[in-house]
């Protein structure tokens, strides 16, 4: 093993120690200073405002909610090919902007299809 | 000069097939979402012309003796970049997937009559999933064979769970899901290693690549092939990474099933070729040499092949359920073809083309079983053997080509199958692969005892009704396509084999041609 | 500077992890999380193989890799759905209909 390889490993290690050392040396010294009374109000999710009335894994969300979470994450996603496509754009002519029109033609149909399905109609 | 529409029209023929499927899946969307609910089997009939379209392009396309590379350029970079590769292993890999999907698509239109739900989906997703079985052979780089396998995945997950109200076809989407996203995921990472290995995605500059970086990084050579197989033995559903087969099989529509057991398991076949085998021939190479210190890889596959040949045929005895059992004998027929794919670094150009004359043929065979199972359970409500109780004296016809595709399967003489194993083990001989053929042999006489049970139900158990079963024009129209070709092939095996062996000399000329 | 290693090191962990989890977990949805940081490893994995290997085609890799990641997302979801809808179901060990 050449000794540029440990050397990029002792990076890490550094990095691990210094990130860990940060972390617990802040809350200790925060620690000798601030002042500790726990009450029963403090441990509430929210201090201020609604009290809970269920347990948090009991609360169910309406299905449709995860299909409009659905088409956004689609459609978002889709859109990182466009980016690439418009910094090239000028050096890739006719055949680049058909080849992005064919690509949102196709999005489109998919859109024409949760349409027709009255996934985007909020009964 | 980037590439302008000009310099590249003329490559564009190397997928056509791919974009009369995609086109006709587009249209088939569109029509589907303004046809109403009564008439989705037009979307069927069209489904069924786009396939027969990109099959006449194939055809016609290996008539002409079109072949080539469709490459592309990076904007301000020299030197193309492979994409895809249309050479003769494409071109018979692709009319073997054509064929099965237009049958599949036949049974689904059958399978849909008198049943309400997704049907005009069922059409189009078959076209897009048969679109990236069509890559997965055609490709000639990692990142177009990985969409393919995607394309091909993904509405194939939809598919086994299409019936929406069936519990068991729910279960059976979410369990093909949950396994195969864990095998994208052991591929994907797999590949990666292929990628860091020989610093190209390009499948044709890799061997060459990876040949150079050889003796310094066997380790990562290793890990590569471990995590390949790992995902592509999901894929093609090989023992050890089998348990979702038998559930998906049994849960699925019968159409979907049969479409798994043939195109899905032919496209991972020949993607196992481009990923698992081209590439590593140099690692192969190596490890004929005193000095190497990584993994028996072609043991390895022997090693695979033979368990799944025992634990497919094994657990297949004592099933009950028509289509469990078929899961489970396709289990096993990926054991023999894997028998061929560990022949291939020793016996290159004859044993892909024996390859390619077993997945024909099993693709004919199977499909006509399936055929039958669709019309007796679906006549008979049951799925359990019992169904196909006196069959024979119902509806001899269909009894005897069940029959014929039944000892095909289990590799009866003067049958397709007989000479499908014949060249496949005959050619394991000759990479010094003889224990492995020895051991395919007695295991496939195990097979025989339970395509006997079939066939016992059809001849020798009395049937509970004595009416003939129903059946449409269409599918018997396959199964006489089926049968006949089983027959034929069984007899004049050359005429097959002629071509396929061809393939062999094609397909090593990705080795070598760097146009 | 850092090498190539710990990258492919952080990609190693990461897969392990996602495999650990997509093998222990019992809720459909944290395996198709599980699955979700596996293909992710391998993305760093191209990344970094990118980067120190001087083609950009792992980049590529990335991008459609993503795209392929989040349809997947899509795919599962609505099939996890479709079971939650027919039956009341939490896990994985509730689906016993098939069974091998």
């Amino acid at each position: 093993m050449p000794a540029v390889y440990w050397h990029s490993w002792l990076v890490v290690v550094l990095f691990l120690v210094l990130g860990v050392a940060l972390a617990f040396g802040l809350l200790g010294l925060g620690s000798l200073f601030r002042p500790h009374q726990p009450s029963a109000a403090k441990k509430t999710p929210y201090e201020s405002g609604a009290i809970d009335i269920v347990e948090a894994k009991e609360v169910r969300f309406n299905v449709r909610y995860y299909l409009f979470a659905l088409m956004f994450v689609l459609f978002d996603v889709e859109t990182v090919f466009l980016f690439p496509w418009a910094v090239a754009f000028n050096r890739l002519h006719l055949f680049g902007l058909i080849e992005a029109f064919i690509f949102l033609a196709m999005l489109g149909v998919g859109l024409a299809y949760a349409w027709k399905k009255k996934v985007l109609r909020w009964q | 000069m980037p590439p302008t529409l000009i310099d590249i029209t003329g490559q564009w023929q190397y997928l056509l097939a791919e974009m009369v499927l995609v086109g006709g899946g587009i249209v088939a969307m569109i029509v589907d979402l303004l046809l109403p609910r009564r008439n989705k089997s037009v979307v069927g009939y069209f489904s069924l012309a786009i396939v027969l379209a990109a099959i006449t392009v194939v055809a016609v396309q290996m008539g002409r003796h079109v072949g080539g590379y469709l490459q592309f350029q990076y904007v301000g970079a020299t030197g193309w970049k492979n994409t895809v590769v249309v050479d003769l292993f494409a071109q018979l890999m692709s009319l073997i997937m054509l064929v099965g999907a237009l049958f599949v698509l036949v049974m689904d239109v059958y399978d849909w009559r008198g049943r309400q739900g997704y049907e005009g989906e069922s059409y189009y997703l078959i076209l897009f999933a048969t679109t990236g079985a069509l890559l997965m052979a055609n490709s000639a780089d990692l990142i177009t064979l990985f969409i393919g396998m995607e394309l091909l995945s993904l509405p194939s997950y939809v598919l086994a769970g299409l019936h929406r109200q069936n519990v068991k076809s729910n279960e059976a989407g979410l369990k093909y899901f949950l396994y195969g996203g864990l095998a994208t995921a052991a591929i994907l990472y797999g590949m990666s290693f292929l990628y860091g290995l020989s610093g190209t995605t390009d499948l044709v500059a890799m061997p060459s690549a990876i040949a150079s970086q050889l003796p310094n990084e066997r380790l990562f050579f290793d890990i590569a092939f471990a995590f390949l197989l790992l995902g592509l033995g999901f894929k093609m559903a090989v023992v050890p990474f089998h348990m979702w087969a038998p559930d998906v099989y049994e849960g699925a529509p019968t159409p979907v099933t049969a479409y798994l057991s043939v195109v899905s398991k032919v496209a991972g076949f020949a993607m196992a070729t481009r990923v698992l085998i081209v590439p590593f021939l140099p690692v192969v190479a190596e490890s004929t040499t005193a000095a190497h210190t990584g993994l028996p890889l072609v043991t390895i596959l022997a090693i695979v092949a033979v368990l799944s040949m025992l634990g497919g045929n094994a657990a297949a005895l004592r099933q009950r359920n028509a289509k469990r059992l078929f899961a489970y004998s396709s289990i096993a027929q990926a054991g023999y073809v894997l028998v061929g794919l560990a022949a291939m670094p020793g016996q290159s150009a004859a044993t892909a083309g024996s390859m390619v004359f077993y997945l024909a043929v099993y693709a004919l065979m199977n499909v006509g079983a399936f055929v039958t199972i669709e019309w007796v359970t679906r006549a008979a409500g049951d799925e359990s053997l019992a169904a196909f109780a006196g069959l024979g004296r119902r509806s001899p016809w269909m009894a005897f080509a069940f029959t014929v595709c039944l000892l095909s399967l289990g590799g009866f003489p003067i049958t397709a199958g007989f000479w499908g194993k014949f060249f496949l083990f005959s050619f394991a001989v000759n990479a010094q692969l003889s224990w492995l053929a020895y051991a395919g042999m007695v295991l496939s006489v195990i097979s025989f005892v339970y395509y006997f049970r079939f066939i016992r139900q059809m001849y020798f158990v009395r049937p509970a009704t004595a009416e003939t079963l129903q059946v449409d024009a269409g599918n018997t129209v396959v199964l006489a396509l089926c049968t006949v070709g089983v027959l034929f092939f069984g007899i004049v095996p050359n005429v097959l084999m002629g071509p396929a062996q061809a393939v062999g000399a094609s397909f090593l000329s990705m080795l070598n041609a760097v146009p | 500077m850092i090498g190539l290693g710990p990258y492919v090191a952080l990609g190693a962990v990461l897969f392990a992890i996602g495999a650990y989890g997509a093998l222990t977990r019992h809720n459909p949805i944290a395996v198709l999380m599980c699955i979700e940081m596996m293909l992710n490893a391998a993305n760093i994995n191209f990344v970094a193989f990118s980067s120190f290997g001087g083609s950009i085609d792992g980049q590529i890799f990335v991008i459609f890799s993503l795209v392929v990641a989040a349809c997947e997302a899509a795919t599962g979801l609505a099939l996890v759905l479709g079971v939650y809808r027919n039956r009341d179901i939490q896990e994985i060990g509730d689906m016993h209909l098939l069974k091998w």
